[in-house]
């Protein structure tokens, strides 16, 4: 996954946002990956409302001015492996081989 | 006498969908990764992208005469991809694809962000995505009440969906019946090899899912439903919708 999708992505069991990224594994995406290149450009900021690699929110990054550039990353550095937890209910979930696993526990005991 | 399509949550609220039995659904489909495909093409008589398409290209419409430029879509049950990749041909987007089964995430056939999640409870923002896409999925919800209700939660705007669904007329639903529990078996016999037997699950989402009118009238709750066709004797349905506004 991008650091582009700290931006949207919330905690299923209670949906809690921004998660806190841990320990994780890096790697740049080549240029030639669309993906690394589509962009949505609100404002210079590639996130909307918390940008995971400055680990700050748009409001104050816009307030102090934080360079665009900065957030510019956030669609071309892939996390191949960390965790996701969730602030407000302590739940945590994994990243791994770049996929982040958001399924709720209660899930997997009951129904899957 | 216990309708199958409906069972009851833990707050004993009744809802339609897989329930209990996606267990059995779910780690069938993580064995079919490999011939998912080639049998999906054979057992629709090679017309299942060209269903997907119509959504596709319903969505696509939509979006570009909205006007959105790079729009955000999700791809829910994305499988390897194929819903996210046709309209992408279509339309520059920005997609993610959600599915339980990382097995059909890491053979996605569109190199772009993946996440591990459910319907019901879906890992994202509100109202993050212009469209939320889903082929040959829906069908696969453990609670489609819920799942429809996140779909409009996670969507700002449009839904297009294309499934198996079963007709309400009784005497197609019988030839549906027919079809997916003794054609399916056979054809997937030819392409899945000894994976075959997953195959046969399908005659129980079948048996799981409410017929057509009562699923559109669940996604009727949070959509306006702009498209309903079915096909195959309604066993596969289409919808395109627009979000209601509160
Ligand atoms: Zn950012
Ligand atoms: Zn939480």
């Amino acid at each position: 996954m991008r650091y582009k999708l700290i931006d949207i992505l919330v905690c299923p069991e209670c949906k809690g946002f921004p998660l806190a990224l841990h320990s994780m594994r890096k790697i740049n995406i080549s240029d030639s990956n669309e993906f690394a290149k589509k962009r949505h450009n609100r404002d210079g900021f590639e996130c909307s409302v918390f940008c995971g690699l400055k680990n700050k929110s748009i409001k104050r990054m816009e307030s102090q001015r934080a360079g665009a550039e900065i957030c510019e990353n956030c669609l071309s550095i892939n996390i191949v492996s960390g965790s996701l937890s969730c602030i407000k209910c302590n739940a945590k979930y994994k990243i791994e081989r770049g996929i982040p696993r958001m399924i709720p526990k209660r899930f997997f005991k009951t129904h899957i | 006498m216990q309708i199958p399509y409906i069972h009851f949550l833990f707050d004993g609220t009744m809802t339609e969908g897989l329930g209990r039995n996606a267990k059995h659904v779910y780690s069938a489909y993580r064995k079919m990764v490999k011939s998912y495909e080639k049998t999906n093409q054979l057992m629709t008589f090679f017309r299942v992208n060209s269903w997907r398409r119509f959504v596709t290209h319903k969505i696509a419409e939509r979006l570009i005469k909205d006007g959105i430029r790079l729009p955000r879509v999700l791809d829910a049950g994305a499988g390897p991809g194929f819903m996210a990749d046709i309209l992408n041909k279509e339309i520059s987007s920005d997609v993610i694809l959600m599915d339980y089964s990382i097995e059909m995430l890491e053979n996605s056939v569109i190199d772009c962000d993946k996440v591990q999640g459910l319907f019901e409870a879906m890992p994202f923002r509100d109202g993050v995505f212009d469209a939320v896409i889903a082929g040959f999925a829906f069908h696969a919800s453990i609670d489609m009440n819920k799942s429809a209700s996140e779909f409009a939660r996670v969507g700002r705007a449009y839904a297009g969906v294309v499934s198996i669904g079963k007709s309400s007329n009784r005497l197609y639903m019988l030839l549906g019946k027919l079809y997916i529990n003794y054609m399916i078996p056979l054809i997937a016999r030819l392409s899945a090899g000894k994976n075959y037997t997953e195959f046969k699950k399908i005659g129980s989402i079948y048996r799981h899912i409410p017929d057509n009118a009562r699923l559109c009238m669940i996604f009727r709750k949070y959509y306006h439903v702009t498209i309903f066709r079915e096909k195959a004797f309604g066993t596969i349905y289409q919808i395109t919708a627009k979000k209601k506004t509160r």
